[in-house]
């Protein structure tokens, strides 16, 4: 394959513009496989992170604030749920089961949630997958805490380990410490691959028994401070929570359920169907995506641009170059096939240092999507649709080469043996 | 950037919820396996044309032919596959009127040959009543749950 | 003379260049015998490139036969033409004969790999053996690894003589390759290309309007004795 040499020969003697165009070809299929993965990373956290849960229940606010952040643990709740008002709703004969969900203080970074056994056993992501323990037990006593499997791995905890939680923040480091009570991890959760591995887990009492003492927001005087010892599991009332989950008897029963939960007389309360809400925002995002797309495109027309510009300016340098290979025995539609091979070949090392920069990003992107966005990144490769996109712009390219190819040709035919520069 | 991005794709989704606006309609669609229910909320004008209270003859009259073709033609608006032989009975058909606004609520039970899981189902609101502008439709059966803004005849809605 | 001792026939070829009136080329009859060093001479503007080019068959005779070997090469494709010239013929420029980005063997190989042909003329002979004796013969056999631009304007003529001579070409046609040697570096040059062109039965056609090594050619024509329109 005399021209493969060619080409190869060629495009390396030119080192300096072939770098350019392909690097501009690359930084445009690295934008548009950027944005289609993560439109993907979008799509699988959204529908993975959370399953089988018909109604999530929390102040009256925006559907999508409650949802993430509940789900994804973005934002905070502005207002709380009444425990009286959640024990009056779970009476409700349509419901199966509910799980408690009290948000607002932190560790270490990792946000606390202060639930009931409940979680453990109905809350389900990815279809049908159930939390499960790798170490331990579930929360028994009043300090115990379970710590999720990103908790545990970065923070390196053991069973046993006592820890400290602290106020009102559930993101970086607070200034409120609540280390009058530490607490004791009694259980690490095996990875999910969702948010919920970077969540510390207690009992609402737990959580509960963290602000006895604590009077309007203020932390306690010394003389107000209720000693740990003085508290009690069985004792102890709770007050508010956050929000809750709910699992109805049957899907019909669902749609009743929701429209009495957003009338409830007591307290201005919000029911979602999360997959509702999840694919409003969907709707949302695709319409952000579309848009994202077609700038995409409009920068691999710019590196094509570039690769046009740069492959018919140096035709002119490269007459004599074909005028010798036609004195050789080229046919003029073999010097048109060289120089499109070279473009082709261009656009190929392009798209595949792009598919791997892609690659790079992804990995390089992975953990502060995670810690940011509670978005996990499951599943590697590339999907049909991305293939797809690899080989338009490969042929693109391709073609986009035939037109310096066919000036050549012109040039050549022109020229003949006799190119006086 | 991307937080902003995500607020304003939150504002842009969040703009349609819970006021009353002509021609727009929100329909609840619940199945567990075979049996399902409809639920629609939409605005007096919509179907009737008017919002105050229809005393007049002529008003009641076509109050009354409205709801009729409501009942009669609920399965052109919302066409589940027909392999599942679904039949859709009327059940409950309410006119809340406050001073200015009126809006219908009406239910209807659903029973299939077959459950709906990974069918598709088509709306065509617009057809039936030509005020329609925009839909929103959530449905959730067993492992799905999912919205679609209906904006013109023939948009669906797969179930998987 | 007999009619199989004749390489080149030439009847009444004209050419005009685009919508000129006037042909740049004119030639009523010409031919080149077999074997012959025919040196042909003449300044400027008298055809000279336009005739080799129309040997090459890049250049298509708009009127009148062209026949190289035997073949007419007015009623012959351009692709055909162009598989001709691979097979049969060597090309020396006058000067830039050789791809900038590729070594001196790469330039030399080329025409074996653009024609099948021309491969074929090498027999069953290992071609590295040939290009080496070849150049050994031609005092380039040290260079053959050197990138063009590492080397002088004598070795290249010398590289691009090997690539003409590879595979024993009927007929090696030559535009002034020697305008950029000085007067001594010409004889040697022609002489070492002789010796070869005999050894191959090769026929050597060169222009120049440097009748000064006029001398050295077995037949020396002015071109303007056979082009009519000049």
């Amino acid at each position: 394959m005399v021209f493969l040499k060619l080409a190869i020969k060629s495009l390396k003697n030119r080192v300096f513009t072939t770098g350019l165009t392909v690097l501009s070809i690359a930084l445009s299929v690295t934008l548009l496989l950027s944005v289609e993965r993560a439109k993907r990373a979008a799509e699988e956290g959204f529908t993975q992170t959370i399953s089988k849960t018909d109604l999530i229940v929390g102040a009256r606010s925006g559907p999508l604030q409650l949802i993430l952040y509940t789900v994804f643990n973005m934002g905070n709740a502005t207002h709380n749920v009444s425990y009286e008002s959640y024990e009056d709703i779970k009476k409700n004969p349509a419901i199966e089961w509910t799980i408690p969900y009290s948000l607002g203080d932190g560790h270490r970074g990792f946000r606390v949630v202060g639930t009931n056994e409940d979680f453990f056993k109905y809350y389900h992501y990815r279809g049908s997958q159930k939390i499960a323990l790798a170490e331990g037990d579930v929360f028994k006593g009043l300090w115990d805490v379970v710590v999720g499997a990103d908790v545990a791995r970065k923070l390196n905890y053991k069973l046993g380990e006592r820890i400290i939680v602290t106020h009102g923040v559930t993101k970086g480091e607070g200034v409120q410490n609540h280390d009058d009570k530490p607490f004791v991890v009694s259980g690490i959760m095996k990875p999910t691959g969702t948010p919920l591995d970077r969540g510390v887990y207690m009992s609402l009492q737990g959580m509960e028994a963290l602000h006895i003492d604590w009077q309007s927001g203020a932390a306690p005087t010394p003389e107000n401070a209720v000693p740990r010892e003085q508290l009690n599991k069985d004792t102890l009332k709770v007050h508010t929570i956050t929000a809750f989950f709910v699992g109805s008897k049957t899907r019909i029963d669902t749609l009743r359920l929701q429209r009495e939960i957003n009338n409830y007389k007591e307290e201005p309360l919000l029911a979602i169907i999360p997959g509702v809400t999840l694919s409003e925002l969907w709707n949302g995002l695709s319409y952000v995506e579309g848009v994202l797309r077609m700038i995409s495109w409009m920068v691999v027309v710019v590196g094509f641009m570039a690769m046009l510009i740069a492959l018919t300016t140096t035709l002119n340098e490269r007459r004599r170059e074909m005028a010798i290979l036609r004195s050789v025995g080229a046919t003029s539609s073999q010097l048109v096939g060289l120089l499109v091979f070279e473009s082709a070949l261009l656009t190929l090392l392009g798209v595949i240092s792009g598919a791997v920069l892609s690659l790079v990003l992804v990995a390089a992107l992975k953990p502060w999507l995670e810690t940011e966005f509670g978005l996990y990144l499951t599943g590697s490769g590339f999907t049909a649709r991305e293939w797809v996109y690899m080989l338009v712009t490969l042929v693109g390219g391709t073609l986009i080469g035939l037109v310096p190819a066919m000036r050549a040709q012109r040039l050549a035919l022109k020229d003949g043996l006799s190119v006086r520069l | 950037m991307f937080k902003v991005l995500l607020i304003s794709v939150m504002v842009l989704a969040a703009r349609d919820h819970g006021s009353h606006e002509h021609g727009a309609g929100r329909v609840s669609i619940g199945f567990d396996g075979r049996k399902g229910r409809i639920e629609m909320e939409i605005p007096a004008e919509t179907l009737f044309g008017f919002e105050h209270e229809a005393k007049s003859k002529k008003d009641k009259q076509k109050k009354e032919e409205a709801l009729k073709n409501l009942e009669e033609k609920i399965t052109e608006m919302i066409v589940f596959d027909p392999a599942l032989k679904c039949e859709v009975r009327k059940d409950i058909f309410e006119v809340s009127q406050s001073k200015n606004h009126a809006d219908v609520e009406a239910d209807f039970t659903v029973s299939c040959d077959k459950a709906v899981a990974e069918s598709t189902v088509s709306f065509h609101f617009e057809k039936v009543f030509s005020r329609f502008k925009k839909v929103q439709v959530d449905f959730i059966t067993d492992g799905v749950q999912k919205s679609l803004q209906v904006l013109k005849n023939g948009d669906s809605l797969e179930l998987k | 003379m007999s009619s199989s001792n004749i390489l080149v026939e030439m009847r009444d070829v004209q050419y005009t260049y685009g919508a000129n009136q006037k042909p740049t080329v004119h030639i009523p009859e010409f031919s080149i015998v077999r074997g012959e060093e025919l040196f042909l001479y003449g300044p400027s503007g008298t055809g000279k490139t336009t005739l080799l080019e129309m040997l090459a068959g890049v250049l298509k005779p708009q009127q009148g036969t062209l026949k190289i070997l035997g073949c007419e090469f007015s009623q012959m494709s351009a692709a055909a033409r162009d598989a001709f010239r691979a097979e049969h013929m060597g090309y020396v420029f006058q000067n830039f004969n050789l791809i900038p980005y590729l070594t001196a063997q790469e330039n030399i190989e080329l025409p074996l790999h653009l024609s099948a042909g021309r491969r074929a003329r090498l027999g069953s002979v290992d071609s590295e053996m040939v290009i080496r004796a070849l150049c050994g013969t031609l005092g380039i056999g040290d260079i053959l690894g050197k990138k063009v631009g590492e080397l002088s304007v004598g070795q290249q003529q010398r590289v691009a003589v090997a690539r003409a001579l590879l595979g024993k070409p009927d007929l090696l046609l030559a535009d002034e390759p020697t305008s950029a040697l000085d007067t001594d570096h010409r004889e040697k040059f022609l002489k070492l290309l002789f010796e070869l062109s005999d050894l191959y039965g090769t026929t050597v056609v060169f222009v120049s309007h440097d009748r000064s090594i006029e001398k050295l050619f077995t037949r020396s024509i002015s071109l303007e004795s056979i082009n009519k329109v000049v």
